[in-house]
């Protein structure tokens, strides 16, 4: 007999089933077919059956599923759809991007889905172990990503990432036995009624647990100090697995955070100053050492350490404001970073450099594919009309809303040196001639890729009305 | 008086993994390890978890740790392994981490144990419980070993 619960939950939880049962059909489909086309069409099937069921699941009420291991609320929807917006985007530069031997592109796709589905568990992570696991499942199967291609730095980075990985779980379940220890309880909701009743001789115990916990967070959304893993596991990787990395997983990190911090609410007053300073030094040190990078993963790495610098402004005024400008950030981060890094797909499949040489006279050699790759950086940059500056616009606004002023100038300074090294590959595109004559023309996926986040960075920046709606009764 | 005979042993084990240069040993000392914190287990009443901890732990993890140490060639001699550059910022910080833990955590009393009898997990329960309450992580868990043993096939044989 099957629990009424259980065929709720199910019900409910069908868009990650599908795409998890997607993935192994997908993976088993490469093995047998060695055709990357079966692959990339059983995947394109599976992903569009997943939206069309996600767009179903919208307008449930919001529910607590598997016995109260996930939640599945208006937040933890917002954050299934860019888990879904990755996962399909980086699809479409995988399939063209030549990186990955062909023979494993089953393989490729299918551990991309399951990390679409450990992306949105982590989302609505309700229980310590679901959290854990959640983050686990994202991991690992990075880890391989990374590693998944044929030359010695994909297998350096992966080592790496491992390493640092295994490093920062240990942290966290140690920070997790504590609060549990202290507890005795697993469930969110349950630890937050725990907390509030603890004697203040144990608050310091708790402190320290919550800041173990936050330090493996932190490891996952590349948080200064906690960020040396970033620019070399990017620069090993293939390229649509580290335009994978920089959204999908910070993205996710950045959500379950949120709903730790809703957690431990009653001791998080300890650990508030230390974050505060982090963000400051976090969005500084990526945007200082991106100046001086000539690889563009690398860059891009930076800029990455440097945009979460940025989120952190919302997470650390603690404010609905704050966690709407989250929200929104991350979905403007999604369309331009997400594009940026298409350009690089295409540019770096071209070329076979990945130096921001490569993209020197672009403009020349393929006009469209300059224009979006400018498009992009700019709105990285946080230029108005575009979507990046409506996100920065709400982060600083909301620091200066809960008196945090500071955070708004510090986020403001950091922009404007951030401006010099996007504009940087502007000029190069622009004003420098390029290495080869012949034109440039990306592969058809690239092209889809761009035009939806170039589509999308325009129209949302100028008409932002839309996504406020959307974001609105999140909180 | 066992408790703390085990605790030693687990601690003296833990340093031998990380300062013992020979790879092999230190594989070993994380046998006793291992083995000492089933030890504990079986002390706090949990049969179950104890029987399990050696079951995999020491019989599989430990197992599979071992060949890789003796398939990776130059391990097993006596060759010491590349020193760490960074000793001693490494110590500082560990020190630091240990000495704050410690700290917070030596007001706490440990509650007085429930007896065998009373606190002791049915394997049936256990069961149930996989079924039930937990499905959702035990699924998760299946997918994510799918996924770690095919991604991990398809690395090993893409760098050939």
């Amino acid at each position: 007999m099957v629990s009424a619960t259980l065929v709720e939950s199910l019900r409910l939880w069908l868009p990650e089933v599908i795409l998890g049962l997607g993935a192994m059909g997908v993976v088993l489909c490469g093995a047998l077919t060695h055709r990357r086309a079966a692959a990339a069409m059983l995947t394109a099937v599976v992903l569009f059956a997943s939206a069309v069921l996600l767009v179903n699941a919208q307008a449930t009420p919001p529910a607590e599923g598997f016995f109260g291991m996930i939640r599945l609320d208006p937040l933890a929807h917002v954050f299934r759809w860019l888990a879904w917006g990755v996962v399909a985007l980086v699809v479409l530069m995988a399939w063209c991007a030549s990186d990955v031997s062909p023979k494993w592109f089953g393989e490729y796709l299918g551990l991309l889905m399951v990390v679409g589905v450990g992306l949105m568990l982590m989302a609505e992570a309700q229980h310590l172990l679901m959290a854990y696991l959640a983050i686990e499942l994202v991991s690992l199967t990075s880890y391989l990503l990374v590693a998944l291609t044929r030359d010695a730095r994909s297998s350096e980075a992966g080592l790496k990432y491992l390493l640092f990985g295994a490093l920062s779980s240990g942290i966290m379940l140690f920070g997790m036995s504590l609060l549990f220890g202290v507890t005795g309880e697993l469930a969110f909701p349950a630890i937050r009624e725990a907390l509030e009743r603890l004697p203040s001789s144990q608050m310091r115990l708790c402190a320290t647990a919550v800041g173990l916990v936050s330090v493996g967070l932190a490891f996952k959304i590349s948080m200064v100090p906690f960020h040396l893993w970033t620019p070399d596991v990017y620069e090993g990787a293939p390229v649509p697995v580290t335009a994978m990395l920089s959204v999908g997983p910070k993205a996710a990190g950045f959500a379950l955070w949120i709903r730790v911090i809703q957690m431990v609410e009653p001791v998080w007053g300890a650990i508030a100053p230390a974050v505060w300073w982090l963000t400051v030094v976090t969005m500084t040190v990526g945007n200082l050492a991106a100046l001086s990078q000539t690889n563009v993963k690398r860059l891009l790495a930076y800029s990455t350490i440097g945009q979460v610098g940025y989120l952190l402004i919302g997470l650390s005024v603690r404010t609905a404001a704050g966690i709407e400008a989250i929200l929104v950030y991350l979905a403007a981060y999604l369309f331009m970073n997400l594009g940026a890094f298409a350009c690089v797909v295409a540019v770096v499949t071209d070329s076979g450099s990945e130096s921001v040489d490569a993209f020197r006279g672009l403009a020349r050699r393929a006009p469209v594919l300059a224009l979006c790759c400018a498009v992009f950086l700019l709105s990285l940059a946080g230029l108005p009309p575009l979507f990046g500056f409506i996100g920065k616009f709400l982060l600083f606004g909301a620091a200066i809303q809960s008196q945090a002023v500071w955070l708004a100038v510090a986020g403001v300074v950091n922009s404007a040196i951030a401006l010099y090294y996007y504009v940087n590959i502007i000029r190069q595109m622009y004003l420098l001639s390029p290495q080869q004559a012949r034109p440039l023309r990306p592969a058809a996926a690239v092209q889809v890729a761009l035009g939806v986040c170039g589509v999308a960075t325009v129209v949302f920046g100028v008409f932002p009305s839309g996504v406020f709606a959307w974001i609105q009764g999140v909180i | 008086m066992i408790t703390w005979l085990l605790c030693a042993v687990v601690v003296v084990g833990a340093v031998w993994v990380v300062s013992l240069r020979n790879l092999f040993r230190a594989a070993l000392s994380l046998g006793l390890v291992l083995v000492g914190v089933a030890g504990l287990f079986l002390t706090l009443g949990a049969e179950f978890l104890a029987f399990v901890q050696i079951l995999i732990y020491v019989g599989a993890v430990l197992t599979l740790v071992v060949f890789a140490i003796m398939l990776t060639s130059r391990a097993t001699s006596a060759e010491p392994a590349d020193v760490s550059r960074y000793r001693l910022p490494a110590v500082i910080v560990s020190g630091a981490l240990f000495g704050l833990l410690l700290s917070v955590t030596s007001t706490l009393r440990p509650p007085a144990l429930p007896g065998a009898s009373e606190g002791a997990v049915t394997v049936s329960a256990l069961g149930q419980a996989l079924v039930t309450t937990f499905v959702l992580p035990f699924e998760v868990i299946s997918v994510l070993f799918v996924a770690a043993m095919v991604g991990a096939i398809a690395v090993a044989s893409a760098k050939k």
